[in-house]
């Protein structure tokens, strides 16, 4: 309590408690405000934001293996979101596949799916490491892929974590894909790292100008 | 003001029947919620939830949408809620898994418009055709020219309320 914290020489006027994260009664110092504002004991409405974990771009892609990983995830957000804009790989065909904590034991995955492709809608199910994308979604000529995957609760090891996922593809309006997926992994341990597979690997790696972002959201 | 913000965020350490947004600052241009949802309801099924603003029950909403291979009827001004829009996955579905609903509120605090629209995606399934599976895309309506200053999402029932860890955020976009 003396001083509260921050490198002071000093000058307190009046009574000064503690801050919590509804109060903060006293005279403070610039860095005291900082501090207590990130350690979640200074009253504010705001609980948290979005901010930019990580980011692959054409010159950060790990060469041919046809996986992204982000690892090292931080257990201080809320959900995350990771978003690939303008989605090439080198080769068509295959879905684009999500794992957690670098699992690949299928069982442990389950996804429904709900995609459209031309004029055929489709449903399927399955245990799969892959949040499947149909061939094409990601295409080698014109055209390019939005996929998104809101994950939440990433970090609470009690429960499993659960994804919603969304994505939409076409190449030179002759062919595309649409769909919405429900994506669940059912073992109980915090997500520290995630990889976004372009299928199986083989030739089908990313390429230019495929941007993969992952964001945090909010604070647990 | 930076160009997202969390106004209200938590996962459950209890049972809740309600995700209550109250005293929602009007200063955003939209807002978003994402929330996952499970209960302990029997069956490798899943439910829908409810979504009221404003604490209204009166017969001032509609829904509109389609899920997998069906749609959601419009009935205008006949509901009390915006149902099953949201949904809920029961306790027999794989475990630890829950459904992701997200919500995006556009232009929620205009005092002028009419009618507000809630966008809502919804994501709820198993691993195979034996799992009920529920995935959808829809927009809820609420006829009022009131700013929204509170919304409040429903579990399916009193007796089958959100388990603890269901967890959810909202977000104001600037």
């Amino acid at each position: 309590m003396t001083g509260i914290s921050a490198g002071k020489t000093w000058s307190r006027i009046g009574a000064e408690v503690a801050p919590t994260s509804g109060a903060a009664s006293g005279v403070w110092q610039m860095q005291e405000v900082a501090e207590n504002v990130g350690a979640g004991t200074w009253p504010t409405h705001i609980k948290g934001t979005m901010e930019l974990i990580g980011e692959f771009t054409a010159s950060s892609y790990p060469g041919t293996s046809g996986e992204i990983s982000f690892t090292s995830i931080p257990q201080t957000y809320r959900s995350l979101r990771v978003v690939m804009s303008n989605g090439k790989r080198a080769s068509s065909s295959g879905g684009t596949g999500l794992t957690f904590n670098a699992d690949s034991t299928t069982s442990n995955y389950s996804y429904s799916e709900f995609y459209n492709t031309g004029s055929n809608s489709t449903f399927e199910t399955g245990s799969s490491i892959q949040g499947y994308m149909p061939a094409n979604s990601v295409p080698t000529s014109a055209g390019s892929t939005f996929w998104m995957a809101d994950i939440m609760n990433y970090s609470d090891a009690s429960v499993g974590t659960s994804a919603q996922i969304q994505y939409g593809g076409a190449q030179d309006n002759s062919s595309g894909a649409t769909g919405i997926i429900s994506f669940g992994y059912n073992q109980t341990s915090a997500v520290t790292s995630l990889q976004l597979k372009s299928d199986a690997g083989g030739g089908y790696y990313f390429i230019a100008p495929t941007v993969v972002a992952l964001f945090g959201i909010g604070i647990v | 003001m930076a160009d997202f913000e969390i106004i209200e965020e938590g996962t459950l350490t209890t049972t809740s029947y309600t995700l209550d947004f109250t005293s929602i600052p009007q200063t955003y241009t939209h807002l978003e919620i994402m929330f996952s949802a499970r209960s302990a309801k029997s069956g490798a099924t899943t439910d829908g939830g409810e979504v009221r603003v404003n604490g209204d029950s009166g017969t001032n909403y509609g829904v509109q949408g389609g899920y997998i291979n069906n749609v959601m009827s419009l009935n205008m001004g006949t509901r009390s809620q915006i149902d099953s829009s949201t949904r809920i996955m029961n306790a027999g579905q794989q475990t630890g898994v829950y459904a992701i609903n997200k919500i995006m509120i556009p232009n929620y605090s205009d005092t002028t418009v009419a009618t507000k629209g809630l966008l809502f995606e919804t994501t709820a399934g198993g691993p195979n055709s034996s799992w009920a599976y529920w995935n959808s895309f829809s927009i809820g309506f609420w006829s009022s020219t009131a700013a929204i200053n509170q919304v409040t999402l429903y579990s399916e029932s009193v007796s089958y309320p959100f388990v603890a860890g269901s967890s959810y955020w909202l977000g104001g976009w600037a």
